[in-house]
């Protein structure tokens, strides 16, 4: 791992060696931010299909929870408690691993078996990660949509079905919408340890570029500001989509 | 017409409907009293099926379902025939006020979208809140809430309209808003069941009062024979607790 | 040897030498809890006093940690920390990588902390507060024995995820050189040339599961505690 054996030592001496002490080089920034930039697409690529699984799986969860279905609810629910428990890294090494070798035979070198692309390794990380998370948020909000509402379409004649699609869905949504910005934020900034497994997105193009001389601060404050930007946006789209609802219901 | 026969209810270890019996003709309004516990809003919400009765009989018009039997189908067909007004007005929350009386329209009673939105506009003026059709609940007061409410019902034209204390959650002087609009429903010869606390609109509305106490109708009539001339005690002793507290 | 793709005898074999690196974990987790339930404490109040300037950096830092991923704060601490207190003639470069690992953990969740903590407080309806004054308290002893217990308790769920939160994340120190239980898993995967790395990976994931669990499970015995309050 590049970051980790770069000791404090070794960069004060390599900054030493310049003459003066350059504790930011802007110049080198200023180049280097349409390097670290080019990550984005696979970053939001990444993040946009991730969270797309995770709203499947987590509506699947939910419904299965609320609806009780014998053996899966407790499935569901012990697959909740391990995908919220376990650090995003290890999960992504668990699914790096399990096809390849699982469907080995045993004999190989880890190179037998089934390979998967990175990249379809890291949405399936965060479509877990997001499901899990997803499926408590959109139980929440189901529960949370007042139980007259339900009564008041038994009484006008709507169907079971009628009442969940025109009356508790559009409401649950709007209950569900804080929780869902938080994890797909949580999603983005979760992306930034794909470099590990060679997707090379924001963060590890910032890896790259600061491995160059070892400007690692001028290149993860890059990747900062990046994130931040993008961050913000989601943040700030989501929170105008509550507003915009809240004004109605 | 509706009639409930010896209706039973139980709930865990407690038994809160004791098989009283209720006939109500077209046109009148029924006023059901009496104290909390007494089991007045379970029987009107067994008459929708929102509470599943465990025995007694239902008749509403020509058609009869047992209470113990009833098939999904027998108990969808009874909703139809009824509509309910709820003491915390239950509006669809993310529909404008027109379209929480279109939706039913629409869906159940298999309107186009047009006639729909005619029939709402109707009802709306006649219940006073013609201007506020594309208003969303939380933006009208609790009265006018309660008004669409009662439009919503009335929209149904169904065979009775259940009331379940209409006006116990709105602030007093949002009470006689809603007050006038029932009475005007009554005069216009809709048929209603009403559970209410208001004992003087019982009195100016009902053609019948029915006083329930623990699970069976003590005592019905008319409102100056349960008001004025009522025979039983407890009757009295209720009646006395409420006008003491007025 | 065994042949087979999947040999339970090494998860259950990796489970026992993960375990010597749990206490690492552990440690760094827990300092980084408490720090940062210190820290925290500080930007609410930041939030609350009325000191536009306070209540604005309060506001600015709480959004920049929301906005920026574990690893590249770790990353950035490690790196700029030293070189920015160098400016000011502060030589850190002796510091153990754990200090910079608890700093970055704790200031991270410092702003979640924070969150939880303001929300709480403002949950507690003002009448509270005008009751213990009515009844003659001073102002310290109203938020000590009446608000303090009640936003306690509307608080401790959250608090119990951000904690869950720091143990997933300590993940990440592996990217400043600390051997955790996730480093040393690792380390042991690729001494299995590539044929027994499924079997660590599992091996960690039930450890932190396991300790995940038992925060859980703390927690829900300290709010049945505060049960009284519902």
């Amino acid at each position: 791992m590049r970051e980790g054996s770069a000791t404090y030592a070794e960069l004060y001496a390599d900054y030493h060696e310049f003459g003066a002490i350059a504790l930011f080089n802007t110049a080198f920034f200023k180049e280097s931010f349409p390097q670290v930039l080019s990550g984005v697409p696979l970053t939001l690529g990444l993040s946009l299909a991730s969270i797309l699984a995770g709203i499947i799986l987590g509506l699947l969860i939910a419904a299965i929870r609320i609806k009780n279905i014998f053996f899966f609810t407790g499935v569901s629910k012990v697959f909740v408690s391990f995908s919220r428990s376990v650090p995003l890294i290890v999960i992504l090494y668990v699914l790096c691993y399990a096809v390849p070798q699982l469907t080995s035979g045993g004999g190989g070198q880890g190179q037998s078996g089934v390979q998967i692309s990175p990249n379809l390794i890291a949405i399936a990380t965060f479509g877990l990660f997001a499901g899990a998370y997803l499926s408590e948020a959109f139980r929440a909000a189901y529960y949370s949509v007042d139980s007259g509402q339900k009564e008041a379409a038994i009484s006008v004649g709507l169907s079971s079905f009628q009442t969940f699609r025109r009356i508790i869905v559009p409401q649950a949504i709007r209950s569900c919408l804080p929780n869902f910005t938080s994890v797909f934020i949580d999603v983005i900034k979760g992306t930034s340890i794909v470099y590990n497994i060679s997707i090379f997105e924001i963060m590890g193009k910032a890896n790259l570029v600061g491995s160059r001389g070892y400007r690692y601060i001028e290149a993860y404050s890059i990747a900062l500001i990046i994130y931040l930007v993008i961050c913000f946006t989601i943040y700030i789209i989501f929170k105008r989509l509550e507003l915009h609802l809240s004004k109605k219901y | 017409m509706i009639k409930i026969e010896n209706i039973y209810k139980r709930f865990g270890d407690h038994e809160i409907l004791k098989g009283p019996s209720l006939s109500v003709n077209d046109g009148e309004v029924v006023a059901i009293i009496g104290p909390s516990g007494s089991g007045k809003t379970t029987l009107l919400r067994c008459i929708n099926f929102l509470e599943r009765a465990d025995k007694g009989k239902l008749t509403i018009d020509d058609a009869s379902v047992d209470f113990e039997h009833a098939t999904k189908k027998e108990i969808n067909q009874m909703r139809k025939q009824t509509a309910m007004v709820f003491q915390s007005y239950n509006l669809f929350k993310n529909k404008t006020a027109i379209e929480n009386i279109m939706e039913g329209l629409i869906y159940s009673k298999k309107l186009s979208r047009n006639e729909a939105f005619k029939t709402g506009e109707k009802l709306l003026q006649r219940v006073g809140l013609g201007e506020k059709a594309d208003a969303y609940p939380k933006q009208l007061s609790g009265g006018q809430q309660q008004r669409v409410g009662i439009a919503r019902a009335l929209a149904l034209n169904p065979s009775v309209i259940l009331l379940d204390e209409p006006t116990s959650a709105l602030d007093p002087e949002l009470v006689g808003e809603v007050l006038n609009t029932i009475k005007e429903m009554a005069r216009e010869g809709q048929t209603m069941i009403v559970v209410t606390h208001e004992m003087a609109f019982a009195r100016e509305i009902a053609s019948r009062v029915v006083f329930m106490e623990g699970g069976v109708i003590v005592e019905e009539g008319t409102p100056e024979e349960i008001f004025e001339n009522n025979k039983k005690e407890r009757t009295k002793e209720f009646l006395k607790r409420i006008t003491y507290r007025n | 040897m065994q042949n087979s793709a999947f040999s339970i005898h090494f998860v259950v074999n990796s489970l026992v030498t993960l375990l010597h690196y749990v206490p690492i974990t552990l440690l760094i987790t827990a300092l980084s809890i408490c720090l940062g339930l210190v820290l925290g404490l500080f930007v609410t109040i930041g939030q609350l006093v009325p000191n536009r300037v306070l209540n604005g950096l309060s506001i600015g830092f709480i959004a920049l940690m929301r906005g920026t991923p574990m690893l590249l704060l770790l990353l950035l601490i490690y790196y700029g920390l030293p070189l920015l207190l160098q400016s000011f003639a502060i030589d850190i470069s002796g510091w153990n990588q754990v200090v910079f690992a608890i700093l970055a953990l704790s200031i991270n969740i410092s702003a979640y902390f924070s969150e939880t903590m303001r929300s709480a407080y403002s949950a507690i309806s003002a009448d509270q507060y005008e009751a213990g004054l009515s009844v003659g308290m001073s102002n310290k002893r109203i938020i000590s024995r009446i608000i303090v217990p009640q936003a306690t308790a509307i608080a401790l769920p959250n608090i119990g995820n951000s904690m869950i939160s720091i143990i997933k994340h300590s993940s990440l120190v592996y990217a400043i050189g600390i051997t955790d239980i996730y480093q040393q898993a690792q380390t042991v995967a690729s001494s299995t040339f590539g044929m027994r790395q499924l079997e660590v990976f599992v091996a960690v994931a039930l450890i932190y599961w396991m300790i995940c669990i038992l925060v859980e499970r703390i927690i829900a015995v300290i709010e049945g505690r505060f049960s009284y309050l519902r």
